[in-house]
């Protein structure tokens, strides 16, 4: 696992930077926030062949529409880029998972991906508990994704 | 006369940043048509003609191979170029696609080149 969660961090900071220009470096242990603390919005998205998995990604409510201004060239404090945030994180988790899919199986087997969905508390203190995680920071912001891979 | 161009994708983020990519291509662009899915994409082109579609894959209602299918079958879309845009990079779902009629295929992160180059190689040069 910690070979696919290397491959994985190498493939998140790779599509943040292509995609939205975000530049991420690895967030000390020390400064990572709470489940209690932090004010984090979170998205998920399945894949399904073999293996199968699902992401999470979370980050500080705010640091979306950070992402969604530089995905369109927009004032970050803008509206339209507060409309679009949580639609840019999903494309961005989106992008991510089909990356991180083929780099780490190969191009030949076919995987299908599901729709991105919102997260809830719930889910983010579940996913506080996990240990296949990757914290990363960008901007002074903590970023969190979660891997589970299983079977089928 | 230059294209028109349709964008189909249920991610409204996805459609604009592909818009943006389209207008760094600097080819004659006329227009560019948006539609949130298959079902749209299919109603939209009652009203309107488009040299070439981009289309992702997973959308709820009418998926982008489903929109292909349909298109197919139609006698006045069937020979309109179509262009997965999708996240997936599977050599043999690629394989796949092409053998059933799909024109290229854009990965995502896409550059303004990437985009370029397959209008390019599937409309030909603008002269």
């Amino acid at each position: 696992m910690a070979a696919i969660l290397e491959n994985a961090k190498q493939t998140i900071s790779r599509i943040l930077s292509d995609a939205a220009f975000i530049f991420t470096d690895n967030l000390d242990e020390s400064a990572r926030p709470t489940n209690e603390s932090w004010d984090a919005e979170g998205v998920s998205l399945q894949f399904f062949g073999t293996p199968a998995g699902e992401l999470h990604m979370w980050v500080s409510k705010g640091f979306a529409c950070y992402a969604a201004a530089n995905m369109l060239g927009l004032d970050d404090n803008s509206d339209e880029a507060g409309k679009k945030g949580i639609d840019a994180l999903k494309e961005l988790l989106n992008m991510i998972v089909g990356n991180f899919i083929t780099s780490v199986y190969g191009d030949t087997p076919v995987f299908d991906l599901g729709l991105p969905k919102d997260l809830d508390r719930e889910a983010m203190a579940a996913d506080f508990t996990k240990t296949n995680t990757i914290w990363l920071e960008a901007e002074g912001n903590p970023i969190l994704f979660t891997i589970d891979i299983h079977d089928k | 006369m230059a294209y028109t161009i349709m964008i189909v994708d249920d991610s409204e983020t996805i459609r604009a940043v592909l818009q943006r990519t389209l207008a760094m291509t600097k080819l004659p662009i006329e227009s560019v048509v948006l539609a949130k899915n298959g079902v749209d994409a299919l109603e939209k082109l009652k009203s309107c003609w488009v040299d070439i579609i981009f289309t992702d894959i997973n959308m709820p209602e009418m998926d982008g191979i489903t929109l292909f299918n349909t298109m197919s079958r139609h006698p006045e879309y069937k020979d309109i170029p179509v262009v997965i845009v999708s996240t997936e990079g599977s050599a043999t779902r690629i394989a796949e696609l092409r053998s059933k009629g799909i024109k290229g295929y854009l990965r995502k992160p896409f550059t303004p080149e990437n985009i370029r180059d397959i209008i390019i190689e599937t409309l030909g040069e603008w002269e």
